[in-house]
């Protein structure tokens, strides 16, 4: 087996997580190579020498920030509470207040029974009235057929009784 | 209260993750900012420990996405601070430990943003395979193979360092 391949079976030889088999062949690899023995080996500080790192510790000068944080957020979060801006500008107040009731009114004719037969009466009502408009507009233009058929014998009348028309055949 | 609880695990978390004191500072108060912020999104039936580290992590894998610190030098290897496990080694030994130390300190810098965060929260942290799977958001054999990979990876920084040592 090569060096690179006992190279990524160490770290789990070094905690004692391999298999028989995967044993036997780093084993029998170390006892021959120098370089993966020591490899090995510095795995073995490496660990040992992370878990002796040694630890900071925190400034006042740090403390004193992170314990200021929590109040600091408090006023944040006061300063985040939205003021309605009806309270802001109160000259919008008599539109706001229309258009609540504008609102109210709109709701109550589409959401309850009343409401429903109101909007169908006036549906009806207003059918209604379309229907006899389109039934005069059918009639003027009836009328407006007939005078044209008139016309012309109203103009061969007028000609045959024009005086002029009388001197010509006397 | 929750600076006093928590304001040291955050703070070592985002020092050991983005190397430098003062960048720290800075992603530490970040991350209590939107702490404060997201606490009415906490559901209390979760653990609250590996919440406030999912939303840390979150923060700075953002931060490190806009800002690259990699590109930034880690500050040095601060061999005044105390370390977590000390031994009663000979002073020749503390020196080779130190000395491993800032090569590991400086390696992390090498790691992918994921790969450097699992190995802080598993390795330095001391936290199981399986609350970094739930801070982390991954099945626990991604993790375990990100782990195991970022290892090898410092491994062989120590093993070249030692070769170099051994040349001089």
């Amino acid at each position: 087996m090569t060096c690179k391949k006992i190279e990524e079976l160490l770290p789990f030889s070094a905690e004692n997580e391999l298999g028989a088999e995967d044993r036997r062949l780093v084993e029998a690899h170390l006892a021959d190579c120098p370089s993966c023995r020591r490899l090995l080996d510095c795995l073995k500080q490496t660990e040992a020498g992370l878990a002796r790192f040694p630890e900071v510790e925190a400034s006042p000068a740090l403390m004193a920030r992170l314990k200021a944080i929590p109040s600091s957020e408090k006023k944040k979060a006061r300063s985040r509470i939205r003021v309605p801006f009806f309270q802001v500008k109160p000259s919008l107040q008599p539109v706001l207040a229309g258009a609540f009731f504008l609102l109210v009114f709109t709701s109550a004719l589409l959401f309850t029974p009343a409401g429903g037969r109101l909007l169908k009466s006036l549906d009806r009502q207003l059918h209604r009235g379309y229907s006899q408009v389109e039934k005069l507009y059918a009639k003027a233009e009836s009328l407006a057929d007939s005078l044209n058929s008139k016309k012309d014998e109203v103009i061969v009348t007028l000609k045959n009784v024009s005086p002029l028309r009388r001197d010509d055949s006397e | 209260m929750l600076v006093n609880a928590y304001s040291q695990k955050i703070l070592n978390m985002a020092y050991q993750f983005t190397g430098t004191r003062a960048e720290a500072e800075d992603q530490t108060q970040e991350i209590f900012l939107k702490l404060f912020h997201s606490l009415s999104k906490y559901d209390t039936e979760k653990n609250f420990s590996a919440w406030l580290l999912t939303l840390a992590r979150n923060h700075l894998i953002d931060a490190y996405r806009r800002t690259r610190w990699e590109r930034k030098n880690r500050d040095d290897f601060d061999e005044n601070l105390p370390s977590r496990a000390q031994t009663a080694d000979n002073p020749e030994d503390a020196l080779l430990r130190r000395e491993e130390q800032k090569v590991l300190w400086r390696g992390l810098n090498t790691l992918p943003a994921d790969i450097r965060l699992a190995i802080i929260l598993k390795e330095i942290q001391g936290k199981k395979y399986e609350e970094v799977a739930d801070i982390l958001g991954l099945p626990l054999g991604t993790v375990k193979s990100r782990i195991n990979r970022g290892k090898l990876q410092l491994a062989k920084l120590l093993r070249e360092r030692q070769e170099k040592g051994d040349d001089l």
